[in-house]
Order: C-alpha cells, then sequence, then structure tokens
C-alpha cells in the first residue's frame, strides 16, 4: 500500500459526504472473510509481554482487532478513492473539494 | 487537600479538586512528561484555539500538596456538567467526532488520547469540548490505540444502537457507565447494520476478537499497528459514526403545538409575563423544566441567563439542540431528563457520577405547562412537586393548568379523575407551604395561571 497515507484525507472527505454510493461500504462481506482470516492467523495463545503500565486496559482482543482494521480500512479508503477518481474522469463527480463537519485542516494555531 | 471531584480518581496521572468554589486539576509528577508535551508540542494551544479542548492556566501549587504534586491549573469553569445518557442522539454524535477530530490532530503532533471517555467531553458555549487535560500520551511509533475500545464503547455502540434500534437506547449509557459491552450491541444489532464496513469491523468483530482473547496478552509483534493505519482507523470510525442518523419525527413533544393550548393572545402574554419577571429578577442560571424545543428558555437567555433546558422527549431535545448549533447559541444546554426519575449518584461508592439535585445551582427554575404532567400522568402530589422545585432552586416561575383545560381534560379521560387537590386553590396551598407567591398573572382566553414564587427562607 504506498502512498496509503495521503490517500485518508479525500477518503475521510468522501466518507462525509451523505449517501453516497461508495463500492467499498458494500465489499463488507469481502473483507469480512479477509478479515476472519485474518483473526484465524493471529489467534492462539500468546506468550506473555511485558506491556507498559497503562492507566486504561484496552484488552488483547481490542488491540489485535486495530491491526486488521486499520489495514482494511486502509484498502476501503484507497477503492474509495480511486472510486471518485473513476467518477471525476467520467464527468460524474458531484464537485471536488468542499470541507464537511467544519473540521478544516488549515485553522492551525 | 479539598474535595477530590468524582471521576477523576482513576488517573494516577492527575486529579481534579474544587476548593473554595474553584475547579483545580492537579498534575502529579507521573502525569507531568506528558502534559509537558501536550504544551510544548502545539497541539494544547491548537485544540484550544480550534474550540475542543478547555483552556487552563497553571497556577501556583497550594500549601498543602502532596510530595507527588508538579503542576496545578484551574480549568476554564464548564457552566455545567452534564453526562452522555443526559444527551439526545446529536449531542453524543458531536461528542464522538470531536473525540476524533482531537485524536487526529494529537497522532499529527505526536500524542496521542490515552482514554476516550465520554465523560470527558463536555458541553462548553454550546460546544462538545475535551474537559481532561490529562487525557493524551506521548505516541510510541507502532502502538495501537490504547482508547479504541473505550471509543467504540462509549460512541460507537450507543450510537449505532440509537441509529438502528431506538433512540432511547442513548438511556442504556446510564446502566453501563464505561460504555455499551460490545458484545451485547453486536447481538441486539439488526443484520443490515453489518452491511456498513465500519459498524461491522469496529463492533461485531472487535466483539469476537474480544471474546477470543480474553484474558490473555497479546504479543507486540502482532498488535503493531502504524500512524497511517492510526489514521486509517480514524477514518473508518468517523466513517461509522457519520453515516449515523436520528431524524427526531412524529414524538410526544416533539411536534407539539403550543399555539393551540391558548386561546387569542394567551401565548403572547405567557411570553411577555415571563420575559418581563425575569428581567426584573435577572438571574444568571435558569433551569426550564419541560423545555421542549426550548422557546422559554431563549427568552431567559435573552434576559442574560445562563440556561439548560430539560425535556424527557428525545425530539425535543433533538431539536432544541439543533437550532442551538444551527444558531451558534453559547448560553443554551438542552438536555434529557426524566423529572419522575432524575439522574442519580452512580459509579463507585455513588461518587463518580453526581445526581441531578448535586449539580443544581439555578437562581431560578422555570415549570411551564409542566405541572400537569407531573400531577396528572404521574400522580405526584403537588406539595411533593413543590418541595422538589424548591431543593432545586430558590425563584420558581411555574404555571398552573387547571382542570378544563383541554390538555388536562384529554389526561383525565381515560381514567378516574382522583385528584380532588388539583384545583387553583389546592395548588396554591401546596406551593406555599415551600414558596411564598410574590406574583400572579392570569392568561387570556384559557384558566391557566402564571407564578412567580421565591423559596420561604427556611426551606432553602
Amino acid at each position: 500500500m504506498v502512498g496509503r497515507e495521503q490517500h485518508v484525507r479525500p477518503g475521510r472527505r468522501a466518507s462525509c459526504s451523505g449517501s453516497d454510493p461508495v463500492a467499498p461500504e458494500r465489499f463488507g462481506w469481502v473483507f469480512g472473510c479477509l478479515g476472519l482470516l485474518a483473526v484465524a492467523v493471529l489467534a492462539g495463545p500468546a506468550p506473555a509481554d511485558p506491556v507498559r503500565l497503562a492507566y486504561l486496559d484496552p484488552g488483547s482482543g481490542s488491540f489485535l482487532i486495530q491491526a486488521l482494521v486499520a489495514l482494511v480500512a486502509g484498502i476501503a479508503v484507497a477503492l474509495r478513492t480511486y472510486w471518485e477518481k473513476v467518477k471525476s474522469l467520467l464527468g460524474l463527480s458531484r464537485g471536488a473539494g468542499g470541507g464537511s463537519g467544519g473540521d478544516t485542516p488549515g485553522d492551525d494555531g | 487537600m479539598a474535595d477530590v471531584l468524582g471521576g477523576s480518581f482513576r488517573d494516577p496521572a492527575g486529579f481534579v479538586y474544587r476548593h473554595a468554589g474553584v475547579v483545580y486539576r492537579q498534575v502529579n509528577d507521573v502525569g507531568s512528561p506528558d502534559y509537558q508535551a501536550l504544551m510544548d508540542s502545539g497541539l494544547y494551544a491548537e485544540l484550544v484555539k480550534a474550540a475542543l479542548l478547555i483552556r487552563h492556566e497553571e497556577v501556583p501549587a497550594p500549601a498543602d500538596a502532596a510530595p507527588d504534586h508538579a503542576k496545578t491549573l484551574r480549568p476554564e469553569a464548564v457552566e455545567f456538567i452534564s453526562y452522555p445518557y443526559e444527551w439526545c442522539f446529536g449531542q453524543l454524535r458531536d461528542a464522538a467526532l470531536a473525540t476524533l477530530e482531537i485524536q487526529r490532530r494529537a497522532l499529527a503532533r505526536g500524542l496521542s488520547l490515552k482514554d476516550a471517555n465520554a465523560y470527558n467531553i463536555q458541553f462548553h458555549r454550546g460546544k462538545p469540548v475535551l474537559i481532561d487535560t490529562l487525557s493524551f500520551e506521548r505516541y510510541r511509533e507502532g502502538e495501537p490505540w490504547v482508547a479504541y475500545r473505550q471509543f467504540c464503547q462509549h460512541f460507537l455502540a450507543p450510537l449505532a444502537l440509537m441509529h438502528y434500534r431506538d433512540v432511547r437506547l442513548g438511556e442504556w449509557s446510564r446502566l453501563h457507565l464505561d460504555g455499551i459491552p460490545l458484545d451485547l450491541a453486536a447481538e441486539l444489532l439488526p443484520m443490515r447494520a453489518w452491511l456498513r464496513l465500519s459498524l461491522w469491523m469496529n463492533l461485531k468483530l472487535h466483539a469476537r476478537s474480544q471474546r477470543r482473547h480474553a484474558g490473555g496478552a497479546a504479543p507486540a509483534s502482532a498488535t503493531r499497528v502504524s500512524k497511517t493505519g492510526l489514521g486509517n482507523i480514524l477514518a473508518s470510525l468517523e466513517a461509522g459514526v457519520r453515516k449515523l442518523r436520528f431524524e427526531p419525527g412524529g414524538s410526544e413533544w416533539s411536534d407539539y403545538d403550543a399555539e393551540g393550548s391558548y386561546g387569542d393572545g394567551g401565548l403572547e402574554e405567557k411570553k411577555a409575563v415571563v420575559a418581563r419577571w425575569l428581567g426584573e429578577m435577572a438571574p444568571h442560571r435558569v433551569w426550564d423544566l419541560g423545555a421542549n424545543t426550548g422557546d422559554f428558555s431563549r427568552i431567559a437567555c435573552e434576559a442574560g441567563a445562563r440556561v439548560v433546558a430539560f425535556d424527557v422527549d428525545p425530539g425535543a431535545v433533538e431539536r432544541n439542540y439543533r437550532r442551538v448549533r444551527e444558531a451558534g447559541e453559547t448560553a443554551l444546554l438542552p438536555l434529557r431528563i426524566d423529572l419522575c426519575n432524575p439522574s442519580p449518584a452512580q459509579g463507585f461508592a455513588h461518587r463518580e457520577r453526581a445526581s441531578l439535585v448535586e449539580r443544581a445551582g439555578p437562581d431560578c427554575v422555570l415549570a411551564l405547562a409542566l405541572v400537569h404532567h407531573l400531577a396528572i400522568s404521574n400522580n405526584l402530589p403537588l406539595e411533593r412537586i413543590a418541595e422538589f422545585l424548591a431543593l432545586l432552586s430558590p425563584r420558581l416561575v411555574i404555571e398552573f393548568v387547571p382542570k378544563g383545560d383541554p390538555r388536562v381534560e384529554t389526561l383525565l379521560a381515560t381514567r378516574p379523575d382522583i385528584f380532588p387537590e388539583y384545583q387553583r386553590e389546592g395548588f396554591e396551598r401546596a406551593f406555599s407551604v415551600y414558596f411564598e407567591i410574590e406574583e400572579a398573572a392570569a392568561l387570556p382566553g384559557s384558566e391557566r395561571r402564571l407564578y412567580r414564587m421565591l423559596r420561604r427562607a427556611h426551606r432553602a
């Protein structure tokens, strides 16, 4: 996933635009199977590891699932970005840009 | 050391206490490096500027400071501390989005939220703001988000349940103070919720992973997540939250037609009288009980008060909150409360979340078109209602809706009238036990009356 980072922002935008008919959400079950596979791979007895003193107990399950969510969400974001590109090439885009939720990245202090 | 406040005694990095009516936050030695990183990274300034984090100033240590004291902070005062189980859907959703935005900005500056506790968000001047300055820790490359589980439990699970099942499930947060258990949410959500990739991964798969790995420590190699990956997780959570919605439809009060209850000029007169009395009393803080979508709350705001507007109906509170956000109002906080069962003191030793009465402090309570619902729909004796209102506030503006009024007739239509005391004289007698009636005004076109009352000194 080279260049995934630069896809995060446009992906966020696309996800904010209400009821967009974006494909990746429809692939839930495909990613699901992939996910199950990954969970199965990650499962199994785990050696104790010195975790640093944490104020919140995140739970092992909540830690392990994050690697998977990060991967699948990354793929979804990338697919969504390419889908937007295809749409804009076909002239189907509903206008580029347009911030959402007032969380513009340019208001740094 | 004075009065350590509930909800702040779990974090070793510091705690909150009240001294002479002012709230302070102590940073302990162990929390000092992370606090310093927050300040030095520029994140504090950025978040305060964006109204996402409460502003504070560092003040000298108190004389009796403990040996592990590092810093004393005095945060800007929050007008009223409210809890997620008192918020409407839109408030919980905005609090969730604010939390994700804070975490996104924190990661960009080399920090990370170490908790994503909904109780750390408060509505300050109309917007959701993080009030826990010690929620940040320095980000360590490769580490997953320690607060991920908490975010899903405190925000994503209740929002999904409210969206897919019933908005009243927001009240469940009162039962589960550390958020809705994910296996419970996963069991209750319908199949169609899993068509959303974000919900399927962050709730259902997450719950399954929790069950599978309960009690076991995870090897660091299997939990490694890059910073880009953390960004993807935040994007996934945000996509999930943004798809969740609640449209207040035809619930009991949200389409309530106030005009219909009054004859010619009655509603205008009611507004004029309330505005005049509030102008004369000039209260700083007003509680509007049974506020509906906040028309009279806003009259109190115009009189210069900061107002908390309570209503039992989630749709009415949602509409009121939308009015606040759309108009950018800063002095009005809508909340959902059932006055027949107001928020209790909760959590460990009943000390973590305060009851409604413990948080009371208004100079004046408005109880307009409310008393008949308490007295007739809920069988509450008038004297008990007066006693409760006297507990809340020294001043009271209350409307009496007598029998014969169409609204009361509706309430009595399907049940025998077991309320002989419920008439004007009985009302005045019951309230006179706790209050002195200063002024009364008849409303034209109906039998309704407004009263302005002052709590009797010995009842304070």
